[in-house]
């Protein structure tokens, strides 16, 4: 049964990848936002003022972060490197900065919240670039801004011939940090502000890319077993394989064009907005375990699996592309739900909250990859969380077989909850 | 052993018998009709056969047991509304149903390319499906059906949309498929083809089967004591018979129990003021068995 899985799959992917539409979404979709986010750029760009810090956000934003003190930083200078703030530095700026003079006051400062964070750079950061920090806080935005800013410090103070000079920072590489914490990268809190900004990336990038992903290959699927419905095509297909064969092909086949359409636009992304480089230079920064990293790519391919499982189900029972896209947008809902309590999940990754989410099927793939990077997740909730995503996609793929199976039988209700539930009574 | 084996299968949906205790089989080397009005559980008996469907209760055997994924490779399935990628290639879509049926692709390609050629269509393979005739598309649809050569051909209204030449093609494609041992379940409405091309036939109503036979078990079963008699002259008072109807210039003259249709004729013959121009044992179409039948009538 294989070769009639693998036949499916390549069906698919020949014939979708052969349409133009296909490769007019996969070019027209990046085109459009490149132009959309030039006109809107340039409008922008007139109207902004305030504190701009090269590479960071949103510069109202930070001046507005500057004068509440939230990005004050405190430092112990073990190296001898800094010799006060450098006159080239505007008040504003040099402001932010307080100097400790051992560990002791700056933690003790730390502790008092004078500061919301506290970096140590050793005696010997010139051999090894890496300075450690200390924060009581989470704020994965913030903590990089608090970085940018020491590393503004450190680089004025090595090159006092070049100033402060932003440009010159993008051309020094040896001037980065390497931002540890107290123990060293593999202890616990190692790591602690760049680990909270990886794990968020990293959590809303496989989000999103789960999300693109699902709503791509789905649509294609949903044409697919539309077009199939309509040309009666369904009902020799099961004549020739199990149902099951026959979703399992199409997923395969459709996820693969879905990978290859969204691999394409991140490409594209990254080349037309030069955020590759800034991307790669932040995970390369931060030593994500090798064990996040296969979480992560199991939960991927286990969420798409489910959600590709439960969109092939809409496509059983509707008859036109309008008629599944209120199904399609409510079964796609808890893909977000992980994003709208990223907070809670970055600051407690081991609450009880967070470890349910990791463990409900439709929300783990996205909370159990952010877990995985931000902190030691119990290896039981893994396996747990692991094996209920596993089974889900069982579930979802013998229910919606049965669905097909019904399919022939539907010709003509309107897709609904009701009539899906109806196909699978009559499938019995 | 029967290609086919059914044996009081039924069949409901949301608590209506769709299909009520059908039972009949399917020898091989045999052109099998189903008949039935529409609604009659004529499809969704085909679907139960094909595994799409599973049966509430009773046994349903193919090619001496139950239908697994390796027998679905020796079954061809046309459905009664095609089943064609309209945005494919003739040959493409022919290939890769195919390869469902566990054909190589490449012996599928051959295969498409000789069928094409045959049945007058190689100048299409390379024409996307949609822009093809309707009669064409029935008779691509067909190829797929019996290119991985099947031992059960299951066809549902074959003949729609084809013309008389293409309908005399594929009736002598269903031949040699019966010739070679193989079996055919024809589904259709079109009596004339029925009675001309199959041996038995078993027919629907409601959920049931009201008749099951040869053609020739069933006519007599229908048949009503009677001759046809066309020609000049007097019908009436002739021996034997029960009463005289005429209709359109043709007489059935009704036959008194124990009367033979050769005894009416030796009477008519030594009518000298009589002349006979036809004289036909009556038997009815299989078109008036089906009304009759639908009507709630069950034969002899």
């Amino acid at each position: 049964m294989a070769n009639k899985t693998f036949s499916v799959a390549q069906n698919e992917f020949i014939k979708h990848i052969r349409k133009p539409t296909f490769w007019l979404a996969v070019f027209g979709v990046p085109l459009m936002i490149t132009i959309i986010s030039f006109v809107g750029q340039s409008g922008n760009n007139s109207n902004r003022d305030g504190f701009a810090v090269p590479g960071l956000g949103d510069p109202t934003k930070i001046n507005e972060d500057i004068l509440a003190g939230k990005l004050k930083i405190g430092f112990v200078d073990q190296s001898a490197i800094i010799n006060g703030i450098p006159s080239s530095f505007d008040p504003q700026t040099a402001a932010l900065y307080v100097q400790y003079p051992d560990l002791d006051q700056g933690l003790a400062a730390l502790e008092k919240a004078e500061i919301p964070a506290l970096y140590v750079i050793p005696n010997d950061y010139v051999a090894t670039g890496k300075v450690q920090r200390y924060s009581n806080q989470v704020n994965p935005f913030g903590d990089s801004i608090q970085s940018s800013l020491l590393e503004l410090l450190l680089s004025s103070s090595l090159y006092p011939d070049t100033g402060s000079s932003y440009a010159f920072l993008t051309q020094q590489p040896t001037a980065q940090l390497k931002v540890e914490g107290p123990d060293g990268p593999t202890s616990n809190v190692a790591n602690e502000g760049e680990r909270m900004q990886s794990a968020f990336m990293l959590g809303m990038g496989l989000a999103l890319l789960l999300y693109i992903s699902i709503f791509s290959s789905a649509n294609l699927l949903l044409q697919s077993l539309i077009e199939e419905k309509e040309n009666r095509v369904m009902e020799v297909m099961l004549s020739s394989l199990r149902p099951r064969s026959l979703l399992q092909g199409k997923i395969l086949g459709l996820g693969l064009l879905g990978l290859i359409q969204v691999g394409i636009w991140i490409t594209i992304g990254a080349v037309v907005t030069g955020q590759g480089a800034a991307l790669s230079s932040m995970l390369a920064n931060v030593e994500i375990p090798l064990g996040a990293w296969v979480l992560a790519l199991i939960s991927f391919l286990l969420g798409y699996a489910m959600y590709a499982s439960l969109m092939a189900g809409i496509g059983a029972v509707a008859n036109t592309m309008r008629e599944s896209s209120q199904l399609t947008m409510i079964v796609g809902l808890p893909i977000i739900v992980p994003l709208v309590f990223l907070s809670v999940i970055i600051e407690q990754p081991n609450g009880g909250f967070t470890a349910a989410l990791s463990m409900f099927p439709l929300t783990a793939p996205v909370v159990l990859t952010i877990r995985s990077v931000l902190t030691s997740v119990p290896f039981w909730q893994i396996a747990v969380s692991v094996a209920l995503m596993a089974l889900t996609v069982i579930g979802l793929q013998f229910v919606t077989a049965r669905m097909f199976r019904a399919s022939t039988l539907l010709r003509g209700s309107k897709a609904s909850f009701g009539a899906m539930w109806q196909a699978l009574r009559q499938s019995e | 052993m029967a290609m086919l084996n059914i044996v009081d299968v039924k069949k409901s949906f949301a608590g209506t018998e769709a299909v009520r205790g059908v039972s009949f089989n399917v020898e091989p080397g045999e052109l099998f009709g189903v008949l039935g009005p529409n609604g009659a559980g004529k499809t969704t008996t085909i679907r139960m056969i094909l595994d799409i469907l599973r049966p509430d209760s009773g046994s349903i055997e193919v090619l001496g047991g139950a239908m697994d994924e390796a027998k679905k490779n020796r079954i061809g399935y046309l459905p009664e509304e095609r089943g064609l990628y309209r945005n494919l290639k003739v040959l493409d879509c022919m290939v890769y149903l195919a390869t469902l049926k566990g054909l190589e692709r490449n012996e599928a390609r051959k295969r498409a390319s000789d069928y094409l050629e045959r049945v007058e269509l190689g100048h299409v393979a390379q024409k996307k499906v949609s822009e093809l005739s309707k009669g064409m598309q029935q008779k691509v649809q067909f190829g797929t059906t019996i290119l991985h050569e099947p031992d059960i051909v299951i066809i549902d209204e074959p003949f729609e949309a084809l013309d008389p030449v293409n309908t005399r093609m594929v009736k002598d494609l269903l031949f040699d498929i019966r010739r070679e041992g193989r079996a055919v379940l024809m589904c259709t409405h079109q009596m004339h083809l029925i009675e001309e091309m199959c041996d038995r036939i078993v027919m629907f109503n409601r959920g049931e089967i009201v008749l099951n036979g040869t053609l020739r078990d069933v006519r007599r079963r229908f048949a009503p004591n009677a001759v046809w008699v066309e020609g000049h002259g007097s019908f009436d008072n002739l021996p034997g018979i029960e009463s005289v109807q005429t209709e359109n210039g043709q007489v059935q003259l009704n036959l008194q129990a124990g009367t033979s249709p050769q005894s009416v004729f030796q009477a008519l013959a030594s009518r000298s003021d009589t002349t006979v121009d036809r004289f036909e044992v009556a038997i009815p179409s299989l078109d008036d068995i089906f009304v009759r039948v639908v009507n709630g009538e069950r034969g002899q």
